[in-house]
């Protein structure tokens, strides 16, 4: 079992980008709240033993992936995510910002997810398929895809290669 | 465009409130079960249970007799077989108790426990003198009882005077609540059938080859005669006559 002040440098490291994962995948603040303690307790109780920084960040982005992912097929849990329930977002964001947000979201939840990890997260198709558990030829399937979207929706060909 | 995308995540940031409500839920966590092994005991539970039944049922599958064999001369012995036809237990009744003591057969193929039941001592000896020795298989499952009576008859073949049968365990559940083997029951069950004036506690007194003799002497007697006339026990049928039956045990009759 890893120390208190272990945890909450964590905490401090990585509840953004877990934040950032729920918002893709959960539409309220109690799920958002139900993958942080999931994921900061998996913390907590493992005995991995990470090589790197990099190394530590993919395991925190697998572990919150997979809980938000365990959270959305559990009965009782709405399976949509609509931009206007979505709770928490930044409130003053440039109408132009949002229509890039409102794009994103509005991407099957496998395509977004490949796109934060890709644009946002800056991981390789392969290191996202290690993260996910997919194929590599099925993230860049993906990510060729949801580009082919974005330029509809966005027009333009600002999402590049 | 993806610039725009990393401006808005970058302003999707985790708040104060939501880190120290996650904070607070792991220190109570870390108090709440000293994280201790017992944390994990309800994960636990499924796959103990689990290992508790897989062991009951071994032990079940392995260890709960499903037929006997009974070998009778006098001593009388039974060998316990699970559905492997390995021996999970001996007992003895009469002399055999001690017999019993003396051998190993636990866990033996019940070929193999036979073979070493011949060849001991007091069964040895007696066999070498020709005395009637009767082996009973016993059991629910008329199927496995038999393949052991197949097994046991070309055994027995290759003795003088031994005789094999094959019973239901419901025909003889009794014989242990009368302290006799299962064999030497379905023997006083057959003296009775023929009309026999007979006792488990003759039955228990006398071996094999006297009993033999005596259920020749109530076929010859039921043969020759009409009369309600019963066969007798020895004590009786001694004051009567005497008569010698194949391996020169006294014969019974009336």
């Amino acid at each position: 079992m890893r120390s208190e002040q272990e945890v909450n440098a964590a905490i401090d490291r990585y509840a953004d980008t877990i934040r950032r994962v729920c918002m893709l995948y959960l539409k309220n603040s109690a799920d958002t709240e139900d993958v942080f303690q999931t994921v900061f307790l998996k913390y907590l109780l493992s005995d991995q033993v990470f090589e790197s920084q990099e190394h530590e960040k993919a395991w925190f982005l697998r572990v919150a992936v997979n809980a938000c992912k365990d959270l959305r097929k559990s009965f009782f849990r709405s399976r949509t995510v609509s931009l206007e329930e979505l709770t928490d977002l930044p409130a003053q964001l440039p109408e132009d910002h949002r229509e890039v947000l409102e794009a994103v979201l509005s991407l099957p939840r496998k395509n977004r997810e490949v796109v934060y990890l890709h644009y946002y997260e800056g991981y390789t198709a392969p290191q996202i398929s290690q993260i996910l558990g997919k194929n590599a030829s099925t993230v860049y399937t993906l990510l060729t895809r949801s580009r082919q979207m974005l330029r509809e929706k966005l027009g333009g060909d600002e999402f590049g290669e | 465009m993806e610039n725009k995308l990393k401006r808005v995540l970058d302003q999707v940031t985790a708040e104060e409130e939501l880190k120290n409500r996650t904070r607070k839920f792991l220190r109570e966590e870390r108090n709440r079960s000293g994280i201790s092994p017992w944390r994990s005991l309800p994960r636990l539970i499924p796959a103990a249970a689990c290992m508790v039944l897989l062991v009951v049922w071994g032990y079940w599958l392995y260890f709960v007799p499903t037929a006997t064999i009974s070998i009778d001369i006098n001593p009388s012995l039974e060998l316990e077989l699970n559905r492997f036809d390995r021996v999970v237990g001996l007992r003895g009744y009469g002399d055999g108790e001690d017999l019993a003591q003396t051998l190993s057969v636990t866990h033996l193929d019940y070929d193999q426990a036979m073979e070493q039941i011949m060849q001991s001592q007091p069964i040895a000896d007696l066999l070498a003198q020709d005395a009637v020795m009767t082996v009973g298989v016993i059991g629910r499952d008329n199927a496995q009882t038999a393949r052991l009576l197949v097994s046991v008859e070309f055994h027995a073949a290759q003795q003088e005077n031994t005789y094999c049968y094959q019973a239901h365990r419901e025909e003889v559940e009794h014989a242990h609540e009368l302290g006799m083997s299962y064999g030497k029951y379905y023997a006083l069950l057959e003296l009775e059938t023929l009309g026999a004036e007979v006792t488990a506690e003759d039955v228990q007194n006398m071996t094999m080859g006297e009993i033999w003799d005596m259920k020749e002497q109530c076929k010859n007697h039921n043969a020759q005669s009409t009369s309600q006339d019963q066969c007798q026990t020895e004590s009786e049928h001694q004051s009567h006559s005497g008569h010698s039956g194949e391996n020169g045990h006294n014969g019974h009759g009336g």
